[in-house]
């Protein structure tokens, strides 16, 4: 009986693990071959109907708009047109392209300036509950670019090194911009992101010039 | 006499026998512990385990990315749910990875468009999302939901924003109501450039 018992511990520690090995072996390579590993998030972004956005009760909705083109980015509040900002030519975009050289279209933008001016608007005591931003493309701007606009816009920004604030700031560099952190909020249940502009409404594109 | 003769030889020749298969049997066990050396128990734990995490991490992405699809970085942490899936790259629109259309330079050729070039609504596409509108209608109510009008669009880093509108122009025109573009999550200095490939 005890012979019997040992044959079998033996028969057992002699499994033949080749097939399964084998198996293994061409799994993984062609699993990791297939695995993402980039985290895939969302933004959400309304687009009103063709009919929509006649003001109801006669008086003209508050709206702020940014127009984007490869000219730059102008922004009109509520009735009025922002004027171009030091250094830009006059009677054109509020904001114009800083790096026109660059390579990459989204690198050509003054993301900086488009940041300073939403935030400066943020904080005006008649804007400072509104929280949509209507934006409004060329009709050749890439997909890029408006992703970038929309995350400048959503949420106010602190310097890094800024654990303290309650609320966005103007930023000094474009360095500054992209190390900074975005204000939490406290609410119900934890803390979340502090929202500059965070509801995206997209408009039909303008014809480009 | 003779027989105690008899008697030594053979137990002389037993003994002999017996050391003989005792070093064979000793001569077989050393070559079978030398091929049992080689334990693949550890490395079999092993691949199980990264077996088991790739199989997770490949089921459980709600969307698929399609090749071509150079999708853009952005800081939004909201992560995506199961819903209609449309994207749009380089060389057409697919509705859940079935192409619908092809594009030429990152347009919808006139001809498919209601009201040719200046138009806003994409004709095949159209069509294809009345087909699924039903489709998530008939699901939505045999579960007792109701048809929530929600579309994921994933879309090229270089899609030109007329393209962007178009196609959203056309879903809503089926039904759709609520928008959401797929990103990557990454930095703000990255955002709007698609993942650099290696």
């Amino acid at each position: 009986m005890r012979k019997v018992h040992t044959t079998n511990i033996e028969e057992a520690e002699s499994l033949n693990l080749t097939p399964i090995m084998n198996m293994v072996l061409v799994l993984i390579p062609l699993m990791l071959l297939n695995v993402v590993f980039m985290t895939i998030s969302v933004i959400d972004v309304t687009m009103p109907q063709r009919s929509a956005g006649i003001a109801q009760n006669g008086e003209p909705p508050k709206r702020l708009q940014l127009f984007i083109s490869k000219q730059g980015f102008t922004i009109v509040k509520g009735a009025m047109t922002l004027p171009a900002i030091s250094g830009c030519p006059e009677g054109g975009p509020t904001i114009c392209p800083n790096e026109p050289s660059a390579s990459n279209e989204t690198d050509k933008q003054n993301w900086l300036e488009l940041y300073n001016t939403l935030v400066g608007i943020k904080q005006e005591p008649d804007w400072q509950d509104h929280e949509t931003v209507e934006i409004v493309g060329d009709s050749s701007i890439e997909f890029g670019v408006l992703v970038k606009a929309m995350d400048i816009a959503r949420y106010q920004r602190v310097p890094q090194s800024d654990s303290t604030a309650l609320k966005g700031k103007a930023l000094a560099s474009k360095e500054e911009l992209n190390e900074s952190r975005i204000v939490m909020t406290e609410v119900t249940g934890g803390k979340t992101n502090l929202g500059m502009f965070p509801v995206v409404v997209l408009g039909l594109p303008t014809v480009a010039q | 006499m003779a027989d105690d003769k008899l008697l030594d030889k053979q137990s002389e020749m037993e003994a002999e026998l017996l050391d003989h298969l005792k070093a064979k049997r000793k001569a077989k066990r050393n070559t079978d512990s030398g091929k049992a050396d080689v334990t693949l128990n550890s490395m079999m734990d092993m691949m199980t385990i990264i077996l088991v995490f790739l199989l997770k991490s490949y089921g459980e992405e709600p969307i698929t990315i399609l090749p071509n699809t150079d999708v853009p970085i952005s800081t939004s942490e909201v992560l995506p749910s199961d819903m209609t899936v449309l994207t749009v790259n380089k060389t057409g629109i697919f509705l859940l990875g079935t192409r619908i259309l092809d594009l030429s330079e990152g347009k919808v050729p006139a001809n498919f468009k209601k009201g040719g070039e200046q138009g806003l609504i994409i004709e095949p596409l159209e069509a294809t999302l009345r087909q699924e509108v039903e489709k998530l209608k008939g699901l939505a109510q045999a579960s007792g939901k109701q048809f929530d009008g929600d579309m994921t669009i994933i879309a090229d880093q270089s899609t030109n924003y007329r393209l962007l509108v178009e196609v959203m122009q056309t879903a809503i025109g089926t039904e759709f109501k609520k928008f959401r573009f797929a990103v990557i999550q990454g930095g703000l200095s990255q955002s709007g450039r698609a993942p650099v490939h290696q």
